[in-house]
């Protein structure tokens, strides 16, 4: 084995400590001010008071690319304090690369707790999930959301889109849903299925999968979704009517595989994602939701999961 | 209550570190978010809890109303500690009433229009005292409160709240999504909330 003399750069590592000896201690770093904070907070208040409803805002630089949960970053920043525990999840996973790095920021400026057990986080930010677990009084879902206007496929222009969520004139989100069953034989959106909230805006729900839409319906927590891209912020309230758009001849279905279970906790009644084995094949299924899996092969997770739950509160309103 | 001689004190009690605004949200956010359930703000007892409440939401970029009797030294107070700038009723975001708010005050706020309901005012109404569920009593308002947030139905019951006022709210409330959220802060510390998607009943009103 060949060895190398040791004339390469210094690691940013050393570095950064040269620079801390010359300049002293840095500053704690500072990635959110407080009055970024308090226009957070208004627009979530707003957005709390109008269900549904895109509040505009202004969406600031994060140290994460738009896209990547910077808006999610800004909601949870604006939320959490030093006694807050936070629980962050990229598709159902606490430890994604997106969910990891965006945890350890937080907790790395702020301070607060890092969670990965549903039931004991107070904050939940999260890439595309709503954990199986059912949400809690007192629990806060913070949604990032890489595209908030349901209408964007519908009509292009906004000051358009705007006009019809002012007139709440959905027709044309009608026709297209109407055509999609014409074409396709069912409605085929897959995530970010629109929802009405409380009877007046339709909403995405961000990409989550269909799965997790009635979870929206009547939940315990508060859900707060937040595009940092497209500077809107919108939430739906505990206790509030979410309907995914649908016709009453076709019955909203979430995705089931029949046959299919968890490789590890063998539930077939949570949402469970494909996995490639040694050869590259997809042939085995996993939970999308770590958290809830690990605690099912413990023995300390319910019996009910959120969807169920929903379900049958919808059931039991539905026959009042 | 202390007796406070002079400005500095009264902004100081104002002025929210970013530890107390923030839990300040997380206890506004929870009223909002379940009409009817009172919850206190950890606020220095000699100030108007609804000044705390607004100075720890609000900034320079919020025009600001306070309502208050002539010459209430709270006024200069609030704005001193936020910097906010004063707004005439018709284009105030934030409104302070440390005064009853009569049906005149509820008629000139802005409600929003179709494209920005948003801009409809957020109102800090200060309250003898507040408590959760049904308490009559001679000077006091039972109401009841359905909408989003609320299971079935929610009971509070407020000291120092007219059914004038209450009247005036609920008709500024009339054409959801355009209205005013308003936040109830007691003597006390405590604060409730009523967001323009609640429906407001008086079940029982002690004073008449």
């Amino acid at each position: 084995m060949t060895t190398y003399p040791t004339t390469e750069m210094p690691s940013t590592d050393t570095a950064v400590r040269r620079t801390d000896r010359l300049a002293g201690p840095a500053p704690r770093p500072g990635i959110f001010d407080e009055l970024s904070k308090r226009e957070i907070r208004r627009a979530v208040l707003s957005g709390i008071a109008i269900p549904g409803y895109q509040v505009p805002f202004g969406s600031r630089e994060m140290p994460v690319a738009r896209g990547w949960g910077s808006g999610g970053l800004q909601v949870t920043l604006s939320l959490v304090g030093q006694d807050t525990r936070l629980k962050v999840i990229d598709q159902g996973e606490d430890a994604g690369v997106n969910a990891s790095n965006l945890r350890r920021l937080v907790v790395g400026h702020v301070g607060c707790e890092e969670e990965t057990d549903t039931r004991e986080a107070d904050v939940i930010q999260s890439r595309h999930r709503i954990p199986e677990q059912p949400l809690q009084d007192g629990q806060v879902l913070v949604l990032q959301v890489p595209g908030a206007e349901p209408l964007a496929g519908i009509v292009k222009n906004m000051d358009e889109q705007r006009r019809m969520h002012a007139e709440a004139d959905y027709s044309k989100m009608w026709v297209r849903l109407y055509e999609d069953i014409v074409h396709n034989g069912l409605i085929t959106n897959a995530a970010g299925y629109p929802v009405l909230v409380e009877g007046r805006y339709v909403m995405t729900p961000s990409p989550i999968p269909r799965w997790d839409v009635p979870k929206l319906n009547h939940s315990e927590g508060v859900t707060v979704l937040s595009a940092g891209r497209e500077k809107r912020i919108f939430a739906v309230p505990p206790h509030t009517l979410v309907e995914p758009l649908t016709f009453e001849d076709r019955p909203f279905e979430v995705e089931r595989t029949p046959g299919a279970a968890c490789r590890l906790c063998g539930s077939d009644d949570t949402y469970i994602v494909q996995e490639p084995g040694p050869d590259g094949t997809f042939s085995t299924w996993v939970c999308s939701d770590t958290d809830f899996c690990r605690r099912r092969r413990a023995g300390d997770a319910p019996e009910v999961t959120a969807l169920e739950a929903a379900l049958a509160h919808t059931r039991e309103e539905s026959t009042i | 209550m202390t007796a406070v001689a002079n400005q500095g004190t009264r902004i100081r009690a104002l002025h929210r570190e970013p530890q107390e605004s923030q839990r300040d949200f997380t206890v506004l956010l929870d009223v909002l978010s379940r009409p009817g359930r009172v919850r206190r703000l950890d606020a220095p007892e000699f100030a108007p809890t609804a000044a705390v409440a607004a100075c720890g939401l609000g900034d320079v970029e919020v025009p600001t109303l306070v309502l208050a009797e002539d010459g209430d030294p709270w006024v200069e107070a609030v704005h001193a500690a936020t910097g906010a700038p004063r707004a005439t009723a018709a284009k105030a975001r934030a409104v302070v009433a440390l005064r009853p708010l009569a049906d005149e005050d509820l008629r000139s706020l802005p409600r929003g229009d179709a494209l920005n309901p948003e801009l409809g005012a957020r109102i800090f109404a200060q309250v003898e005292s507040l408590a959760e569920g049904e308490h009559p009593a001679d000077d006091a308002l039972v109401l009841a409160l359905t909408g989003p947030g609320v299971r079935k139905e929610n009971r509070l019951t407020v000291r120092g709240l007219s059914r004038d006022t209450v009247t005036a709210l609920v008709e500024a409330n009339s054409s959801f999504p355009l209205g005013v959220d308003t936040f109830l802060a007691a003597r006390d510390g405590s604060v409730a909330g009523l967001p323009r998607t609640t429906r407001v009943r008086v079940v029982a009103d002690g004073g008449s």
